[in-house]
């Protein structure tokens, strides 16, 4: 069979994808949308997305998006990234070299972002094993992040790790449109070589090396979404370059596995500004397991995918959420903490405000979902989907009758048409357990967080908190049973 | 303007919407049964001012009692064949549901349907691409009864 070319077979998906949107009639609303796109008469890659998140449903109307703007959101999207790193190392040492007592291994000073991307908060000993398991005893993680709009890489930016530990910061590239936002603080950090980071020696050549180019293709990294329709092949593309130029910077690193780890800009911001960490393990199940969106490409990639999330991506998103809760946390949630302060990315502050004050889901859910209503979410699907990939146990009385009126659940098969047979374009949670409220929590502070047992109601928050939990991890499992005792619960 | 809920409210929305040719035509291969599910109907006042023949008792009743008016407004090639309140027996291809002053916002021009719908302000219930396709006319269709619609 005769092998299509790169832009033949680019020009089929596109098609493809254009299609699909035409024959839901989400070209049609998306260009009804135009208070919400930065770029008004362009759609956006993965505009499905951006039909269902109330991150840019909501958030981008209230702060009025605009180009200024979403060239600011870039950058705040890429420094909070890279200092997440930087600060899970700190942590990690710190917590290696001291003794943690027990009742403050849950404490939020002691959590970390050690995952790639840094995602989600872990113990920092668990997240060093966890990183062993899923990537290897050496590994190499880049991130590559794309202009959803331009389809263009804009950064690439990664660690090496050793003994599932970030050894060095390794900044490949990023374009002028992140660079100009930089600080005294970010030039040290991204165009200057130290024994913790290796960088480009100037803005210039920071951006320049998203021009290197693929040996037998010739596409620069830049390009690579231009040529490749799906971040999987983003990835395969680009992997080869940055392989190269390892080869080049770091001899001593060619025996460690290089993964590349791709994504679009909203995405990424959605994976970074999520409330909770029960949040982020769904999307994490969405953007690596798209059926359950029914959208057929990946929207996030890992190159090569590890084994072991292969794995977990194949259960029930219920039981996911609660294993990855459990391996990294502990079995409990934490609201997720930013690590750069509030002066450097006001605009993620202003998100994070949202979305708490608001909840992740509104305005069809009212309030945060406690952890174990978000495991049990069904998200708003553009194919069939059923119940038995989302949850362990049938739903509730309550939540059967929401399913049931406004997705059209079968109850014998568990089926749930697509968006376009019901117009549902919006997430169903299960109401029978009341939303969570921003005034049950003690005072949040975005660069702390707080941590909360997975099984956290209103209730048991206001015991909780009467009792003098603080939110801050310590002692949660004490007060948490405590809680328990008085709720009658065993 | 006739009274909301009214025999003459409903032939005057009918009249209003049929009678401009740019109507029917830009809706002409539709076929839809609306329902529109409206909370909170401006209909305080509304039984002191009209009779029984202009509006069934009984449906008065259960609207004050619901503080909910269910209409059925049936599109067959582009042109409104029935409006009225909805009955037992309909079988709707579309439901949008919402408090008054929700729909009254798109009608006065106030508030775009898309967003109302997205901001889940109307709920609305079918087929997807075919209500993409027409969101404009559905607009007009908003407009029309509101500019006919009078409130006790």
């Amino acid at each position: 069979m005769e092998e299509i070319g790169l832009e033949e077979k680019f020009e089929i998906e596109k098609v493809k994808w254009e299609k699909t949107l035409e024959e839901m009639g989400l070209d049609k609303i998306w260009k009804k949308m135009v208070a919400i796109t930065p770029f008004p008469g362009k759609t956006p890659m993965f505009a499905e997305v951006w039909f269902v998140m109330p991150f840019t449903r909501n958030f981008f109307r209230e702060v009025g998006i605009n180009p200024e703007l979403w060239q600011r959101l870039k950058y705040e999207n890429f420094v909070e990234w890279s200092y997440r790193v930087d600060r899970a190392v700190e942590t990690s040492d710190r917590c290696m070299k001291e003794k943690i007592p027990k009742e403050e291994i849950y404490w939020t000073k002691n959590l970390c972002y050690l995952s790639h991307p840094p995602a989600y908060l872990c113990r920092p000993d668990v997240g060093k094993s966890s990183c062993v398991a899923l990537y290897g005893k050496y590994a190499t993680c880049e991130y590559v992040h794309v202009d959803d709009f331009t389809r263009e890489v804009y950064w690439v930016n990664g660690y090496h790790n050793e003994d599932g530990i970030p050894v060095h910061r390794w900044t490949v590239g990023a374009d002028e449109n992140i660079s100009k936002y930089f600080d005294a603080e970010d030039d040290v950090a991204f165009t200057q070589s130290t024994a913790e980071h290796t960088a480009p020696a100037s803005r210039k050549e920071l951006d320049e090396r998203l021009d290197r180019r693929h040996l037998r293709t010739g596409i620069k990294i830049r390009d690579a979404p231009k040529k490749h329709w799906d971040p999987y092949d983003w990835g395969m593309a680009v992997r080869d370059v940055i392989t190269d130029l390892r080869i080049e910077s770091f001899p001593k690193w060619v025996h460690a596995t290089l993964y590349m780890s791709c994504v679009s800009m909203i995405s990424s911001t959605i994976a970074q500004s999520v409330l909770t960490s029960s949040e982020f393990f769904i999307y994490v199940y969405y953007g690596l397991n798209t059926t359950a969106l029914g959208i057929n490409y990946n929207l996030f990639s890992y190159v090569p995918l590890p084994p072991m999330i292969r794995v977990l991506i194949g259960l029930p998103q219920e039981t996911f959420v609660k294993r990855m809760s459990q391996l990294f946390l502990g079995g409990y949630d934490a609201f997720h903490r930013y690590t750069c302060k509030e002066k450097k990315i006001p605009n993620l502050f202003k998100l994070k405000r949202y979305t708490f004050e608001h909840g992740q889901f509104f305005p069809h859910y009212k309030g945060i979902p406690p952890p174990m209503v978000i495991a049990r979410a069904i998200p708003p699907s553009l194919q069939k989907i059923n119940l038995k990939q989302f949850l362990e146990t049938p739903p509730s009385k309550e939540f059967w009758e929401i399913l049931e009126s406004e997705a059209r659940a079968n109850r014998e098969t568990g089926e749930i048409p697509p968006a376009d047979e019901t117009g549902r374009m919006y997430f169903l949670l299960d109401p029978s357990i009341e939303p969570l409220k921003a005034k049950d929590f003690p005072p949040m502070d975005f660069n702390e967080g707080q941590i909360w047992p997975f099984d956290i109601t209103r209730e048991k928050v206001e015991i909780m908190v009467e009792e003098g939990y603080d939110g801050s991890g310590r002692n949660i499992e004490y007060y948490s049973e405590l809680a328990n005792k008085k709720m009658g619960k065993k | 303007m006739p009274l909301i809920g009214t025999k003459k409210w409903f032939e005057a929305t009918t009249k209003a919407w049929n009678s401009d040719p740019d109507n029917v035509k830009s809706m002409a291969e539709v076929q839809e049964s609306i329902l529109l599910v409206v909370d909170d109907p401006p209909i305080k006042g509304l039984r002191e001012k009209v009779e029984s023949d202009v509006i069934d008792p009984e449906i008065l009743k259960r609207m004050e009692a619901e503080n909910r008016a269910e209409l059925i407004l049936n599109i067959e090639d582009g042109q409104i064949k029935e409006f009225r309140f909805a009955r037992p027996d309909d079988r709707p291809t579309v439901i949008l549901s919402g408090k008054y002053e929700e729909f009254e916002k798109v009608g006065k021009g106030e508030a775009e349907t898309v967003w109302q719908i997205l901001d889940a302000k109307v709920k609305f219930k079918g087929v997807l691409p075919r209500f993409a396709t027409y969101i404009d006319e559905y607009t007009k269709l908003w407009q029309i009864i509101i500019a006919n619609t009078e409130v006790p």
